[in-house]
């Protein structure tokens, strides 16, 4: 028999079997049919494979099969006997007497002994007489009960089965048709949305003054942070003065929290206007835009797209809208347009709920104090003190050295900087200033700029000193055992060494508030777990944005927002992770070499991708449920986690670090042994 | 005809009604008139059948003719039956609920019965001896031998150390039995003889051995099955370790044919194998398997002749009908099955039904 029929009639039985489809693909039908009709070896083989096929333990699969029984029992007389010589056999497979079951997944399990039973009945009634086994067999399975006759007919079960398929069809182009309405409604609306946000925003500039505007506020905020107040000296001096301070050691503090806002910013008949278009176009977005965007949210959370990735960025582009208004909702209700408007209609209401309903979803992201729009408070309030707990970056080293308590404390030293401004400053109180030294001042300035700010110490006494003279008062001490000294009276090189060094306690400090893990969860919100590196379930903790995406580390992690309250090392480890997962999406070393490699010999780089598909066939779509697939469960992952080689070795390590150190504790006790 | 007998395949015309809602334990046909089917199944019902075919009939659905009626039944499942030899008036069974009866087939009604104290798993009576004994293997290590005459016991053969599973008497020598029990030794008896277990059978034919050592064994594992050839001259065992071992019944010694490892018997219950040796040659055993076939072997070569499949559950018994190539099997599946060498009337071909013919459509031509 020809070898390549063979094979051809095996991938045909092979692939027809495995779509998980209700229905057969017609043409592969046809041509395993023309394969038959030529000889009767062709039938005996095909009896052989599908045989094959209905012992598969996925019940899909043998469904299949046994729609492709029935199309050939029907035409040849010879598959007809060669099928009822395995009479039993086939039975058993497909109807599951004599105790053996049928395999998952169960739902299909049951169609196809339901389908076995009408097509066993229909073949009794047309073959019975014929084909012995087939009565036989129908006996039995009267007798035995192991199949109920009285169930749906054949023809019943043919149409449910193209009705299914028909509706999986259906259902396709019924998602896809959503998610294309969606889409459309979303590119609509997105501009009015944005425009609305846009006026609301213009209004609130106007009532509110943005905070850069306030030059005073900026230069207090300049005596804290000294580092930037050098450059403008003259400025700030005149400023001290005209604010009566004469000296740095005040503290400012400005009080910029947001309930102030609400009470400054009041209605009157000058601005009327604004918070008359403010409260409309609340009244719009939380009307109409912000159920919209609710709606749009659930309804594609629903829909199983085909293409993920365009799903995503729409829900992406959603989200973002979201927190937009969100954040408008907020800014309106400080200045109290909110309960104007629930004033005003009361059916708002619902709208409220679903607000709430964002609140519990999302999570509460402090906006920064800082740049809050913040007007008069600033110059009425001298004695305030600058809160700020963003250090510029070489205060970073030190951060206690700006802690403005630190100041009042007697044994405090402020550092070189603030003293060496502090002293510049007297020099420029003298009217002796001379050309050249401004130019050296102006030298040094330079140099300043660049300079570390470290916190005064020992060290820094000794810094630039050659060499130090002591016991110079031409008396000669005598040591009880050394005898004289030379007589140089210096300190030798390695003592000035020591002293210009500086021992420095490493103070950790945790966050107060720890950033959560943010990774998307099954049920669709983010993972609030809050741990300061890793999370057990997600692994390292990495800057998301809204929908719990890793942030692209090459394009947008400057405007990752990395929270006000963090510390200086966690951002570190932050950066440390955020590298570490660059690293895993790039390409292995090996890879780079090999790639140069090529290039310089003249040859096109294997791609990475095709390097992937080379090991891994690409998969056909079927609709085949995976019956090996265990059930992802708490247990399994935490097995899996025991079961990590990783996590292995390291459980092993501790315990032979342990056993050793039992060892060596029980040698240590045991005084008589020697 | 022996052509025939090798053709077996499921009977076109003829098959036995549904009468057991249990396992059928055993079938035997009687040898008197040719025509009268025995079956006994666990369900303690004994069935008779008349297997004479009407003629000109397409299928035809053989009927009960007679049955035990429900207060004569026995507390248990019947294990064994055989037709009294001579005549079909009589027939005995075997019972787990310890007992042998002799029925009265006009009646359907026990005539006597023997106790044997323990389940008895099969019993047999000679088909040439005149002397009317029946022989019970039962969970007993003792062969019991009732007197049909008297209606008591004669003789009790020990020698056994477990029960009895399987009895027959010899087809040539009325006064030489032949019993296999769970101890895994056959042995043969002659019952005029007051130490009457003249032999037991040693599968590896140890040469100048005692006939009666205590370690001679006929299977590794409990023996479930024999059977005599016609001529008597022959036994053929079966043993739970799934081997069929021939013997010379005149010497003991075994034959060593090897019948491939084809037999799939792991139960614990007597089956019924059969030699078919009148008239064909070379002869055929035909064995019940555990795995719903029954397997046709060569019987002095070993080799496998053909597998009768198309029962849905371990065959337990089966029987020849003298004179015919027809062959019976009981199974558990409560189905007595019908095997016939195919007929090659004339008129057969004529109404070759149309459900035998091709039906491809024409679609699937290019």
């Amino acid at each position: 028999m020809d070898v390549k029929a063979r094979e051809h009639l095996a991938s045909l039985i092979n692939d027809i079997t495995k779509t998980g489809e209700w229905t057969l693909d017609n043409e592969k039908l046809k041509e395993i049919k023309r394969i038959c009709k030529k000889s009767e070896a062709f039938v005996e083989m095909s009896v052989e494979l599908i045989f094959i096929q209905l012992g598969k333990k996925q019940a899909q699969i043998r469904y299949s099969a046994l729609q492709l029984v029935e199309e050939l029992f029907s035409r040849s007389h010879k598959f007809r006997q060669l099928i009822a010589e395995e009479f039993p056999q086939f039975l058993q497979l497909t109807i599951g007497i004599h105790q053996k079951s049928l395999p998952p997944p169960s739902n299909v399990a049951s169609k196809l002994k339901e389908f076995a039973v009408a097509l066993v009945k229909t073949w009794y009634e047309k073959y019975g007489e014929s084909y012995r086994p087939l009565a036989i067999g129908y006996d039995y399975l009267i007798s035995s009960g192991e199949a109920n006759f009285e169930g749906s007919s054949l023809r019943d079960i043919r149409s449910r089965d193209t009705q299914r398929s028909q509706q999986d069809v259906r259902l396709k182009a019924i998602n896809e048709r959503r998610f294309q309405n969606i889409e459309t409604q979303v590119a609509d609306l997105k501009d009015d949305i944005q425009e609305n946000l846009k006026n609301m925003e213009s209004c609130f500039e106007i009532l509110v003054p943005r905070f850069e505007a306030e030059q005073a506020l900026d230069e207090e905020r300049a005596a804290g942070e000294t580092g930037k107040a050098l450059s403008r000296g003259d400025a700030y001096k005149d400023n001290i003065m005209s604010h009566g301070l004469g000296s740095s050691r005040y503290t400012i503090e400005i009080d910029l929290s947001e309930g102030n806002v609400m009470e400054d910013v009041k209605e009157s008949e000058d601005n009327e206007i604004l918070f008359e278009k403010l409260r409309e176009s609340y009244k719009i977005m939380t009307s109409k835009h912000l159920t919209k965007i609710n709606e749009w949210l659930k309804n594609l959370v629903k829909i199983e797209y085909t293409d993920p990735a365009a799903k995503d960025d729409l829900l992406k582009a959603i989200i973002s809208l979201k927190d937009e208004i969100r954040d408008a909702t907020r800014k309106s209700a400080l200045i109290g347009i909110d309960t104007q408007v629930e004033n005003a209609n009361k059916e708002a209401n619902s709208d409220d709920e679903d607000d709430e309903d964002i609140d519990a979803l999302f999570e509460e992201v402090e906006v920064p104090t800082l740049d809050e729009p913040s007007t008069s408070v600033a110059s009425d309030k001298p004695s305030a003190v600058v809160k700020s707990k963003k250090l510029p970056p070489v205060q970073r080293v030190f951060p206690l050295a700006h802690e403005p308590h630190m100041a009042e404390d007697a044994t405090y030293t402020s550092p070189l900087q603030a003293q060496i401004e502090r002293t510049g400053r007297l020099r420029e109180n003298s009217p002796s200033g001379n050309k050249g030294k401004q130019k050296a001042d102006l030298q040094r300035e330079e140099l300043l700029k660049v300079a570390p700010v470290v916190e005064w110490g020992e060290d820094l006494y000794y810094w630039d000193k050659q060499d130090v003279q002591f016991n110079q008062s031409g008396l000669e001490y005598h040591h009880r055992f050394l005898g004289d000294g030379e007589g140089a009276n210096k300190l030798s090189d390695e003592t000035l060494q020591s002293l210009k060094m500086r021992a420095v306690y490493y103070n950790p400090q945790w966050p107060e508030k720890i950033k959560a893990c943010r990774a998307p969860l099954r049920s669709g919100s983010l993972c609030p777990r809050r741990d300061l590196v890793t999370c057990p379930f997600h692994g390292p903790i990495i800057p998301r944005d809204e929908i719990g995406r890793p942030v692209d580390p090459k394009t947008k992690l400057p405007m990752v927002d990395l929270g006000e309250q963090e510390t200086p090392e966690v951002e570190e480890d932050k950066d440390k992770s955020v590298f570490s997962s660059v690293k895993a999406a790039q390409p292995a070393l090996w890879e780079q070499l090999e790639n140069d490699v090529m290039r310089q010999q003249g040859l096109t780089p294997i791609e990475s991708t095709k390097r992937g598909q080379k090991r891994k066939k690409e998969k056909a779509p079927s609709a085949l449920i995976d019956v090996r697939k265990k059930a992802e469960t708490r247990l399994t992952r935490l097995q899996r986690r025991l079961d990590d080689p990783r996590m292995k070795r390291i459980v092993e390590e501790t315990l032979d670090h342990e056993r050793s150190m039992k060892l060596r504790d029980k040698k240590a006790n045991s005084w008589r042994g020697i | 005809m022996t052509k025939r007998m090798y053709e077996l395949e499921l009977s076109q015309f003829k098959e036995v009604a549904r009468g057991h809602h249990a396992p059928i334990n055993w079938i035997e046909i009687d040898r008197v008139e040719k025509k009268y089917l025995l079956s006994a199944g666990a369900d303690s019902q004994i069935h008779i059948y008349d297997i004479e075919e009407p003629v000109h009939t397409k299928l035809w659905k053989i009927p009960s003719i007679a049955r035990v009626e429900k207060k004569n039944r026995q507390k248990f499942g019947v294990s064994s039956v055989a037709w009294y030899p001579f005549d079909t008036g009589m027939f005995i069974s075997s019972s787990f609920d310890n007992t042998v009866n002799v029925w009265d087939t006009n009646t359907m009604t026990p005539a006597c019965t023997f106790d044997l104290e323990e389940k008895v798993f099969s019993q047999a009576i000679s088909p040439i001896a005149y002397h009317s004994l029946v022989a019970g293997a039962s969970a007993d290590p003792r062969v019991r031998l009732c007197d049909l005459r008297s209606g008591a016991f004669t003789h009790s053969l020990t020698g056994h150390n477990g029960s009895v599973m399987a009895v027959q008497w010899s087809t040539r020598y009325e006064h030489m039995l032949v019993t296999g029990g769970t101890d895994c030794t056959i042995r043969v008896w002659d019952i005029r003889k007051a130490a009457a277990c003249i032999m037991s059978l040693d599968q590896y034919n140890t040469e100048d051995a005692d006939p009666l050592s205590s370690t001679n064994q006929a299977h590794n594992r409990p023996i479930n099955g024999l059977a005599f050839s016609s001529d008597g001259l022959h036994i053929i065992s079966l043993g739970m370790d799934e081997k069929i071992r021939l013997w010379d019944a005149y010497t003991g010694q075994n034959t060593l044919v090897n019948y491939g490892p084809h037999l799939r018997n792991r139960s614990r219950t007597t089956i019924k194998p059969l030699i078919v040796d009148n008239g064909i040659w070379p002869p055929l055993i035909f064995i019940p398997s555990d795995d719903h076939q029954v397997l046709a072997f060569d019987m002095l070569d070993g080799s496998l002749v053909k597998r009768l499949r198309g029962s849905y559950g371990r065959v337990t018994s089966v029987d020849k009908r003298p004179g015919r190539e027809e062959l019976y099997s009981a199974s558990k599946d409560q189905e007595i099955l019908v095997w016939e060498a195919p007929r090659k009337d004339s008129e057969l071909i004529d109404r070759r039904p149309e459900a035998e013919m091709d039906a491809w459509s024409s679609d699937e031509d290019e």
